[in-house]
Order: structure tokens, then C-alpha cells, then sequence
């Protein structure tokens, strides 16, 4: 027919890829954070043990999973949703909604405000995520870019704010 | 509290601002719609309005149908090519992307699709289609009337009137809205902001509706410039326009009479001016009418039309009357606008002052409220001679 034509919609590769890597590093960053971060460590003694959550986009990601194991250490468990039992699932409605969030584009506070994130499990331990979040994500990003994806930047001690950081940029590369 | 009952009913979930395209596939996915029909314009820009919604599917797995055939002289022919596209290639949704004629055919090809094809004919007229119908989503490409989003369709002389026909989900994305010159959009832009008016005016009994007219209103006045320039300004972002048309919809189908419209519609068939010019005309003038009948709630216009801080600062009797000097400052601000062309009175349109007393009677039998004669007359004749705001009608 002249005027209609179908289209299977793609994937945005190069997206993709960016939002893998980014997802990759924040993961693993959650497993070093909870390790030496003492803020980190209290907000994940109160999930239960065996708990898993996800970041991600709707419907077909990428995502991260992150979980803490019976023995109450937190791991950063790869991209895969579909062999595990997720008990919270945090998704942005798109992945272009993902990549504002993972280019700083757009805060997580904003990125919320605007209805771009939902939640499937409980809601305090969705806000329990955010804020373990918040602290990676001043661990891992230079200050004047996390200024701009959280909503107020911790004044830290020097310690933290050099040795913490080190440590858990350390284990965020080599994964313990 | 008042004790008489109001309803206001919308099913659309409006989803406006940055970004609102890439929500799409998840607000689709929540009413259960998976494979959606595009229904454009043939002259609909490619590159700037389809690639950017056809993007916002990417990563879905989601497969879309385009159907960019629609133009002005679209018939039963059209809908009967879409209608068995929609069947046989198996889609769940229609997006209607445009607006006017293309949510027209939009609506309409969804009673057909939802039904048979045979609804078209069995649920034309009022408030005759008995269930929800498939998921419609419209998304806006420039400045609407407000029909788009509303319970009214008009298709081949068959008028449809329900609130099924409401679309579910309304989207306006400010990257797919074209720049335009106002002149260009300046009918729809003078009927969205008279609907808004009157609907704010009028219905102070009903808050929600009132609430949405004042948001529309708002919309459009926080920057007049834009809205109603002195001088054609250009190509200039729309987005806050359209976002004032989409809810003027939502007014629109829970107005229970929209009286400068009706009046309009017989006006103009005695002169040389469309009904849209007639009914920004005659605004004032109906508005200064019932405000002297004791009708409504006038004074609060003003907080509507420029702001809290200027409401505050005007002295209560005043205000009614500054609410009216705004209102025909942007009657000479059109003026202006189309260089000459729009009419500041009826005498400006070949209106005669012998057919007053004729029109007068046939908008009396029209119009359900209580307008007398001699009131119809006087408000004719204020519109006729440009008369002060102060005029009162005699008795």
C-alpha cells in the first residue's frame, strides 16, 4: 500500500553500550561502597538477607542487579533479570530516560519528579536504593558533576571524601 | 459549600513537557497496547516529527504501523483503508499524530475498529456509543482547537458526541511541535482562549473544570507577547499554546453550554467574519452582560488573566472591569496582529443594524439560559458600536 508502512523499531547501540558500562561501574561501586562506607553498610543491614534489585529501562534494559547473599555481603550480580527472583525493580520508562539520568543530564530527584521512574516492590526500600545511590554516585563522579545529579552534596571529612573515595573507586575497577 | 452537584469527567492521561514522547511505550504497554497504528498527514515532516516518535519505540521490541495518507479531502474511502489495515495486519492502538482532520478520522476509525463498521452509522448523534473503545492516543504537532482531545467528533457531515471518544493518553513533546507564525494559528489560538474564558467565567459552580480553564488561561497568559504579539514575531516555540488547547479539550466536553459560540454560529452567517473571530469579539460583551445579570464568578477572571500579585493589588470592584479592559486590548492586539483584518465590532464586518432585532429572536430560541430579547439586543448593539465595557442593557 502507497501511504502505510510497518517498522520493527531498533536499539539505540551506542546508548546501549554507554548505559551498560555506566551500569557496570555503578554496580560494582554499590559492592565496594557497602564494603567501606559505613552509611552504605547500615542502609543495606536493614534489607533482608537474600534481597535482590535492579536499575534499568522498560522493557528490555540494559539493567544492573545488585544483591546481598545470606551471609549479608552485597555483590553486584551482572545485566540478567530474567534468571532471578528480583524483589524491587527500579525502571525508567525509556532508555533515553535512563541515559538522561546516566549522563547527568537529570538528577535522580528530578528524573522522579517529572513521573520517569516506577517502582515494583517495596517503596522504602526503593528509597533506601536512591540513597545508597546518591552516596556511589559522589564516590564515583568528580564533584562538580555530582553536584548537578544529586539533590544536596554531603560535606564528608577529608578521610572520607579521599581514602573512602580511593577505595571504593579501587574496588568498583577490580570488582571486590 | 455549594450543594449543587457537578461533574467533570477525563480519561486522558496528559503527558506534557521534555522528553513526554519516551514515555509513550510504557503508558501504551499499561492499557495493554502493543503493535500501534500511526495515523499523519501525507505532508507530515519526517524527519522532524516522525523520526523523533518512531525513536521513542526503539528498544521496545514494539513493531509500528505509519499510515501517512490523511490530507483535507480524506473520505469514507480512507477510513475504510485504514479500518481494514487496522484488522488485517492485527494493531491494538491508533496514534493519531496532527491535529484536526487526522483526529477526526482517528476517532472515527476506532468506533469502526472497536465495533463494526457499521457503529459509524448506529453511534452517530449524542452520547450513543455504550463501552469503552481502543486505545487512542494523540499526539500534538502544532496548535489544535482543543477538538482533539475532546468527547466531539465531526467526520463526513456525522457528528459523533461521547466521552469514549476522549483520547486516552494526550502527549505534547515541545521537540515534534512545529514553529509557526500566530497568524498562521491565530483562529484556533482566539477559540482556545474564548472557550477557556467563558468556561472560567461561567462555571463558578464547578471547580474542577474551573481549575483546568484557569490552568489553560494561565498557560497562554504568563506570556502575552508570545501568545498575542503586536507584530508578527515570527516562527516561535508553540509548545505552552498547544499544551493550552489539549486542556481546553478536557473544558470543552464538560461545559454544559458554551454561549459566545452559539451566538457566534448565528452572527457570523449575517457577515463577513468567521465564527471563531465572532466569538473573541463578542466576549466582552457576553461576559459584561451576565456579570450585570448577577451570573457567575467575574472578578476572579482577573487572577486569571494577569497573575496573583496584580489580583491582589486591584481593589474588588475593579476588578471585574480590568478582566474586561484585558480582554479588549487583546481584541485591538488582534487587530493589530492581522494587519487590520480582524474585526474590532460588528459594524467592522457588514453586520446591519436593521437585522438586530431578527438575529436576536433566532439567538433566543437557540440559547437555553435565560436571555431575554431586549438583553440579546443590547448586547448586539454593544458589540455593534464598540461601546464602552460599562454598557447596560435596557430593560
Amino acid at each position: 500500500m502507497k501511504n502505510f508502512k510497518e517498522i520493527s523499531t531498533g536499539a539505540n547501540l551506542l546508548v546501549n553500550i554507554y548505559l551498560n558500562i555506566m551500569l557496570w561501574f555503578v554496580g560494582r561501586g554499590i559492592q565496594a561502597a557497602s564494603r567501606v562506607d559505613k552509611d552504605v553498610k547500615e542502609e543495606f543491614a536493614r534489607f533482608p538477607d537474600g534481597f535482590i534489585f535492579s536499575l534499568g529501562a522498560y522493557p528490555n534494559g540494559p539493567f544492573m542487579v545488585v544483591g546481598k547473599d545470606e551471609k549479608g555481603s552485597v555483590k553486584y550480580l551482572g545485566r540478567k533479570i530474567t534468571d532471578k527472583k528480583i524483589d524491587l525493580k527500579l525502571m525508567l520508562k525509556h532508555t533515553s530516560l535512563l541515559f538522561l539520568l546516566f549522563s547527568f543530564q537529570e538528577g535522580t530527584p528530578v528524573s522522579n519528579a517529572r513521573d520517569r521512574l516506577f517502582v515494583d516492590g517495596d517503596i522504602p526500600y526503593a528509597c533506601a536504593v536512591v540513597r545508597i545511590m546518591n552516596i556511589v554516585q559522589v564516590y564515583l563522579l568528580p564533584a562538580f558533576i555530582a553536584k548537578m545529579v544529586i539533590k544536596r552534596y554531603p560535606k564528608w571529612p577529608l578521610v572520607r571524601r579521599i581514602w573512602t573515595r580511593f577505595l571504593v573507586n579501587l574496588g568498583a575497577i577490580i570488582g571486590v | 459549600m455549594n450543594s449543587e452537584i457537578v461533574r467533570f469527567y477525563s480519561k486522558t492521561k496528559t503527558g506534557i513537557g521534555s522528553h513526554a514522547l519516551d514515555h509513550l511505550v510504557y503508558d501504551l504497554n499499561y492499557i495493554n497496547a502493543y503493535k500501534p497504528l500511526v495515523i499523519t498527514r501525507e505532508n507530515t515532516d519526517k524527519k522532524k516529527v516522525l523520526r523523533p516518535l518512531i525513536k521513542a519505540f526503539n528498544d521496545s521490541g514494539m513493531v509500528l504501523g505509519i499510515y501517512d495518507g490523511v490530507s483535507d479531502s480524506s473520505d469514507r474511502e480512507t477510513i475504510r483503508e485504514i479500518f481494514s489495515l487496522y484488522r488485517e495486519r492485527g494493531f491494538d492502538a491508533i496514534i493519531a499524530l496532527g491535529q484536526d482532520i487526522v483526529c477526526d478520522i482517528a476517532k472515527a476509525v476506532n468506533i469502526a475498529v472497536s465495533g463494526s463498521p457499521n457503529d459509524l452509522k448506529t453511534f452517530a448523534g449524542k452520547n450513543k456509543i455504550p463501552n469503552h473503545l481502543n486505545p487512542l492516543v494523540y499526539i500534538a504537532t502544532g496548535m489544535g482547537n482543543g477538538k482533539e482531545t475532546s468527547k466531539f467528533a465531526k467526520f463526513a457531515d456525522v457528528e459523533y458526541e461521547s466521552f469514549f471518544i476522549m483520547p486516552d493518553i494526550a502527549i505534547v513533546d515541545p521537540r515534534i511541535i512545529q514553529p509557526v507564525a500566530i497568524q498562521n494559528i491565530f483562529e484556533q489560538i482566539i477559540f482556545v482562549f474564548s472557550l477557556l474564558i467563558e468556561a472560567y467565567a461561567l462555571n463558578a459552580s464547578n471547580p474542577i473544570l474551573r481549575s483546568h480553564a484557569f490552568v489553560g488561561i494561565r498557560l497562554m497568559m504568563e506570556n502575552p507577547e508570545k501568545f498575542m504579539p503586536y507584530n508578527n514575531v515570527g516562527n516561535d516555540n508553540i509548545a505552552s499554546l498547544v499544551h493550552a488547547s489539549v486542556i481546553s479539550g478536557y473544558v470543552l466536553s464538560n461545559m454544559d453550554t458554551f454561549i459566545t459560540k452559539k451566538l457566534g454560529k448565528i452572527i457570523s452567517q449575517y457577515c463577513d467574519a468567521s465564527i471563531n473571530e465572532i466569538v473573541f469579539l463578542l466576549l466582552p460583551y457576553v461576559l459584561t452582560f451576565m456579570n450585570s445579570s448577577g451570573y457567575g464568578d467575574m472578578e476572579k477572571l482577573l487572577l486569571a488573566l494577569n497573575g496573583r500579585e496584580f489580583y491582589c493589588a486591584t481593589p474588588l470592584k475593579q476588578r471585574f472591569f480590568h478582566s474586561i479592559g484585558i480582554l479588549q486590548n487583546l481584541i485591538n492586539r488582534a487587530f493589530m496582529l492581522s494587519n487590520g483584518r480582524f474585526p474590532r465590532s460588528l459594524k467592522e464586518v457588514g453586520f446591519s443594524f436593521a437585522s438586530f432585532d431578527k438575529i436576536a429572536k433566532i439567538c433566543i430560541s437557540t440559547l437555553s439560559c435565560t436571555i431575554e430579547h431586549q438583553e440579546c439586543r443590547a448586547i448586539l448593539k454593544a458589540a455593534f458600536e464598540n461601546e464602552p465595557v460599562s454598557f447596560r442593557y435596557e430593560k
